[in-house]
């Protein structure tokens, strides 16, 4: 019993079961006909044999000599199938060297029995790993498995059957013989069904374990997934914090003290407008320091680019990472001799830019991006161009809101067609140089 | 390196030994096994039976120095087809075996023996130099398995005694059915007048002596076809139908023997073994006997039924040519084929040979004075004779039919009609 609950053990216990009684039974029929033959030597029934028969039989002498050799060939053949690398020319290779083993066997036995194939398809199927392979494999044997039996195999090739061997008995031996035969082809199919039945059972449960893992791998990357979610909303509360506490600290201090400074200005005003002046100026003054705060926390948030590159530099980077994140070929002109401006200017052009190669991408489909910088008096001309889907009716989101938002606040101008591929315009008016405050 | 070296060696040694084994292998004599029945096939009594194998043999060695030919002396011709399936069974097939009709169909149905086509044309065989009938024997559905080697044809045995008795002169060879029927209603009588009768006119002449020598066939091999609606078979049966009705009793093989019968169809072997001396003491020593053609029928002629003893070779021999060549000897080699019908009691298969003044000589001196049977006739008979089919579907066919034929033989159906039913119910029965 304990070994029946081991499946690999049982599965091999039926197919070794099933191997000994086909070997066995190469074995009895080949002896029998041996034994038959020394019968009909020594007696006078010869002639009448030889008349039943269609064919002159092969030597009775070597019929168990073959028998033997064909099985220990055909052992090392079907060895041969678990060393070699499974592929098409191999497989063939071995099914075919098989067959012709298995014919071999089959002819020194006169098509008697065909079990030993049985024994060949249970090796092949749980040798065989590509179901193509096995599918071919178990076709080919199946149709062998049914034309070999010997009363098809006796219309189209002559065979002295195990039959007329056994003719010359008397009624009851030869009924005897043939029970033998006949009980062990049973036995033989019935081990080839519970061996299959096994493999069955063995891969159910083996894709039923998968399965189990599968979905316990899902279930880790939901969770992995909720986890980044997390982080990414805890980023942005500590951003949001320190917005605030930067607005707090510096805004919130200045016009504190400006709303206090004007306040007590107008107490003071018609008393002492001298005082309420200088104390003006010195307003005057903490509200430039303000600003300069307020620029200063703004510089913070700028993109860290920008931060410590050029526009250029920084435009040059972002397109070269954009090309090997996505593979889409991004082309950049620019026909101006500088690309120096003011810093929410670079910093908006950066985002259109930004924000023009992302649409393109995620939403044109597009592989190829030209992007171009111009010069219109004192109107910078920025085009983004792809060859990507495009839209017919544009329909604004959230990114293209932001960026015309941007744009409006610098009195620029944002236009966008999407007949041809999507073509973004943006053109924005430089302010003068002023100098660096 | 190391690897390539021993396998390089492996395979020197393995051809070295291979060619040492096949020099010694072609040095040893070559044996050349022979199956051969001792005595007479033909059921006759024969003294020296291998004496001509022996000479063919002598010389064949001489021919071929590293050829040793054997046989198994002392088989009977009863056990020689049980001693042929044994030596089958045991796969030791002699290269060249006789081959009796009977055994033919079985061993060329089921390979035991080779095909020889492809020796035939390899050596230009003139097989036109073969009687027909007897070359015909060896042949399966065109393809050739056996070589005739001596042929045995069937004559009609005549009581002189009994026609001198009344005063009836011996018919010649080109005989008629009417001149049958009438001299066997002629002696059919009760000559010592006491009530029963005691000459009669036939003994075993069967409805398929009269089919054949009306020029007609039973059995169409090669359609696997049994025709017996055709008017010759009709004739035939109609001719048999009178015969019979001439004998009211059953006539026995002891009446011809006692001198009772006049006329009796038996094997050329018979008349060649119990004509001359000292057989001739032994058999039919009551009367005065002789040989003729079989009787004419209106639209055949004086055919007579042909049994061929063949040569043939095993489809399993290691030495086909040798035995090829062996088998040549025994039948197309004129010189033998001579010397066969001298000592033998067969009749060559070769025309030249039974038209040879020096063999008919040679026969005529064995006969005692008294025969008239004329040996030049020999090559008529064999000329127009037909092969007999001892086949298995042939035995069947005949025996299927037997019990019918001879009802139709004693009552006074229409011929035709019965005859027709008889072809589609054997013909249906080939079918299955």
């Amino acid at each position: 019993m304990n070994i029946l609950s081991e499946s690999k053990d049982r599965l091999n216990l039926a197919y070794w079961l099933m191997g000994l009684f086909s070997f066995l039974q190469i074995i009895y029929i080949s002896t029998c006909i041996f034994f038959t033959t020394r019968f009909l030597l020594s007696g006078n029934q010869a002639y009448s044999f030889i008349e039943n028969v269609s064919v002159i039989p092969i030597a009775y002498t070597k019929r168990p000599v073959y028998a033997l050799l064909g099985f220990m060939l055909l052992l090392i053949a079907m060895k041969l199938r678990s060393l070699l690398e499974e592929n098409i020319r191999n497989v063939l290779f071995v099914l075919i060297l098989e067959i012709t083993i298995c014919l071999f066997l089959m002819w020194t036995i006169s098509f008697a029995s065909n079990t030993i194939l049985l024994f060949v398809i249970a090796n092949m199927m749980s040798m065989t790993r590509k179901k193509g392979n096995k599918g071919i494999s178990l076709l080919i044997m199946v149709i062998l498995f049914i034309s070999t039996n010997y009363d098809i195999v006796s219309i189209f090739f002559p065979v002295a059957g195990f039959v007329e061997y056994l003719s010359v008995y008397s009624a009851q031996a030869k009924s005897l013989f043939a029970l033998v035969n006949s009980v062990m082809t049973t036995s033989c199919i019935v081990l080839f069904i519970l061996y299959m039945l096994f493999l069955i059972q063995d891969q159910l449960s083996e894709s039923r374990r998968i399965q189990l893992l599968n979905l316990e791998l899902k279930d880790l990357n939901e969770q992995l997934k909720e986890y980044a979610d997390v982080r990414e909303k805890m980023g942005e509360t500590k951003e949001r914090n320190r917005l605030a506490r930067e607005i707090h600290d510096t805004l919130g201090h200045t016009l504190t003290g400006l709303s206090t400074g004007l306040e007590a200005c107008q107490t003071i005003m018609d008393i002492n407008p001298e005082l309420a002046k200088i104390q003006l100026g010195v307003l005057s003054n903490v509200a430039k320091d303000g600003l300069k705060d307020v620029r200063r926390s703004v510089k913070k948030l700028r993109p860290d680019a920008l931060e410590n590159h050029t526009l250029k530099e920084a435009l040059v980077s972002m397109i070269d990472e954009f090309k090997k994140t996505t593979g889409v070929k991004v082309h950049f002109v620019c026909h101006l001799t500088s690309l120096h401006f003011q810093p929410d200017e670079e910093e908006a052009i950066y985002r259109i830019i930004q924000e023009g190669t992302t649409n393109a991408v995620r939403h044109g489909k597009a592989n190829e991006i030209y992007i171009s910088f111009g010069m219109d008096q004192n109107t910078l001309i920025l085009i983004v161009e792809d060859n990507g889907i495009g839209c017919v009716n544009v329909h604004e989101g959230f990114g293209l809101h932001h960026m015309k938002e941007r744009v409006e606040l610098l009195n620029g101008k944002v236009r966008c067609y999407g007949t041809d591929g999507f073509v973004l315009i943006v053109e924005l008016p430089l302010r003068e140089e002023k100098g660096n405050d | 390196m190391k690897n390539k070296e021993r396998i390089c060696l492996f395979v020197i040694v393995a051809i070295m030994i291979g060619s040492i084994s096949w020099i010694w292998k072609s040095k040893q004599p070559i044996q050349l096994r022979i199956g051969v029945m001792a005595g007479s096939y033909w059921d006759v009594p024969e003294s020296d039976s291998y004496s001509m194998l022996e000479n063919v043999i002598r010389e064949f060695e001489a021919e071929h120095p590293n050829v040793e030919v054997v046989y198994q002396s002392g088989i009977r011709p009863e056990e020689y087809e049980e001693y042929i399936a044994k030596q089958i069974l045991m796969d030791q097939i002699p290269d060249v075996m006789f081959i009796t009709s009977d055994m033919f169909s079985t061993l060329s149905k089921n390979h035991t023996l080779q095909k020889l086509n492809r020796f035939i044309e390899q050596d230009q065989l003139n097989t036109d130099a073969y009687y027909a009938a007897s070359f015909d024997e060896g042949k399966n559905q065109q393809n050739v398995y056996a070589l005739p080697y001596e042929s045995v044809p069937r004559l009609m045995f005549v009581n002189k005694s009994l026609l001198e008795k009344e005063n009836i002169d011996m018919p010649s060879n080109d005989w008629t059915w009417e001149d049958f029927y009438e001299i066997c209603e002629k002696v059919t009588k009760d000559s010592n007048h006491d009530g029963q009768i005691d000459q009669f006119g036939y003994y075993g002449y069967t409805w398929e002596d009269a089919v054949y020598s009306n020029g007609a066939h039973i059995y169409e091999e090669k359609e696997n076809q049994v025709s017996l609606g055709k008017e010759a078979v009709i004739e035939a049966s109609a001719f048999m139908r009178e015969l019979v009705l001439l004998h009211d009793e059953k006539v026995t093989s002891e009446m011809f023997d006692k001198g009772m019968v006049v006329f009796c169809p038996m094997n050329y072997s018979n008349y060649r073994t119990y004509m001359p001396y000292p057989w001739r003491v032994k058999k039919y020593s009551t009367f005065e006997w002789d040989c003729i053609t079989m009787p004419k029928g209106p639209s055949g002629g004086n055919i007579s039924q042909i049994d061929t003893l063949m040569i043939a070779m095993s489809s399993r021999s290691k030495h086909q040519d040798l035995a090829w060549e062996f088998m040549k000897k025994l039948s197309y080699d004129q010189t033998y084929q001579s010397e066969l019908v001298k000592s033998s009691q067969g009749v060559s298969v070769l025309k030249e040979v039974m038209q040879s003044s020096d063999v008919m000589d040679v026969l005529k001196l064995d006969n005692p004075g008294k025969s008239t049977f004329e040996m030049h006739v020999l090559h008529e008979i064999m000329e127009n004779g037909v092969a007999i089919r001892n086949t298995e579907r042939y035995k069947q066919i005949m025996q299927a039919a037997q019990s019918r034929l001879d009802a139709l033989m004693q009552n006074d159906e229409d011929l035709e009609n019965a005859l027709i039913r008889l072809e589609r119910q054997l013909n249906s029965m080939l079918q299955k």
